[in-house]
């Protein structure tokens, strides 16, 4: 073995160098009794593997128990994954169905009519659904992102865009129909 | 345990603390070096953990998994100080054995944790995870996120730097 390789072989199996026997580094075993330098590098590798083996485990703050149950004592207690998940699912149908009841309700209220013109409403209302769509897609998310952070904050906030957006899409559509009726 | 601990038992977490509070540490102090840096990584550790065990899948490896969120902390807190903290720690235990051998022993060991604590924030973490706290490179892939490759390839440079420091600190004490 040339000394490039035993050096490269010293950095990528120092441990093993370290505990000696292995059959496949007789030649490396060979090369070190006859190579002062290789001797020297090994000698620093067994410094450095030494040095982290013989590296003390300390014993942790007598308190850190304690001050951890402190910290947690106000956190609310956490809820398993699945039942985030079906909170989650069941969350955003929640929201999907109010959201629909109260886009037909507010069309109803802002834009009457015959059957007929109900609906070219309707067909009219697929063409705007691009808008509320997109803006409930906001609002469900929200939703969902407050359902499962549990922040009351972030919670209100969504309430709040979840119902004020919706409203104002269906707004926005009856009044775009009232114009082009 | 982490079922109980999920179903929202404090107590059962309480002994999860127990059970891992000495490795947490062990491993915020040899990445941080500094005592009150390493008592608030600790405690950090485990409120984060309580925050986040809705999230852990049933069946994998807690001990990773917490080695991650200690390990991403100390290297967030090593980062805040932007530089290499080179400073030791106060004091070691006293080994046992021939006092002479003992000083030696653990001028050995301070000489490696000048070296360890002289390597970038993510090549200590690998370090202290690997040779320190004893972590396969399994483990360390899934507590880092890199790829298993890297962690080898990582952990090869880790060592050369730990030399070379090494060196450059035996050749200044000749």
């Amino acid at each position: 073995m040339t000394c490039r390789e035993v050096r490269r072989e010293l950095c990528r199996r120092w441990f093993a160098v370290d505990r000696g026997g292995a059959p496949d580094l007789a030649d490396l075993q060979v090369h070190l009794v006859a190579c002062a330098a290789c001797r020297a590098e090994a000698e620093t590798w067994a410094q450095l593997h030494g040095g982290l083996a013989g590296w003390p485990d300390e014993p942790p703050p007598a308190d850190l128990v304690g001050g951890v149950m402190a910290a947690v004592a106000g956190l609310p207690a956490p809820a398993p994954r699945s039942d985030r998940f079906w909170r989650g699912l069941l969350g955003a149908l929640v929201a999907w169905l109010a959201l629909a009841g109260a886009g037909g309700a507010a069309a109803l209220v802002w834009a009457p009519g015959s059957f007929a013109h109900m609906v070219r409403e309707v067909v009219t209302a697929a063409a705007l659904g691009g808008l509320i769509a997109a803006r409930a897609g906001v609002a469900l998310a929200a939703v969902a992102r407050a359902l499962l952070s549990e922040h009351p904050l972030a919670a209100a906030a969504a309430a709040v865009v979840f119902i004020a957006l919706p409203l104002l899409g269906a707004q926005t559509a009856a009044r775009r129909l009232r114009t082009q009726g | 345990m982490i079922a109980r601990v999920q179903a929202g038992d404090r107590q059962a977490f309480s002994v999860l603390v127990e059970r891992y509070q000495r490795e947490v540490w062990n491993l915020a102090l040899r990445m941080l070096d500094d005592r009150e840096d390493a008592r608030d990584v600790a405690q950090e550790t485990f409120v984060r953990a309580f925050q986040a065990i809705g999230r852990f899948r049933a069946g994998e490896p807690f001990r990773p998994w917490l080695m991650r969120i200690a390990s991403n902390l100390a290297v967030d807190r090593l980062r805040l100080r932007g530089r290499a903290h080179l400073e030791l720690c106060e004091t070691f235990p006293q080994p046992d054995g021939d006092p002479a051998e003992g000083v030696s022993r653990r001028e050995a060991v301070e000489r490696v944790r000048a070296a360890v604590a002289a390597l970038p924030p993510e090549y200590r973490r690998l370090v202290v995870l690997s040779y320190l706290q004893g972590l396969t490179h399994q483990e360390i892939a899934a507590a880092t996120g890199l790829a298993l490759t890297q962690v080898k390839n990582r952990l090869y440079r880790a060592r050369l730097m730990m030399k070379r420091t090494l060196e450059g600190k035996v050749a200044h004490d000749v």
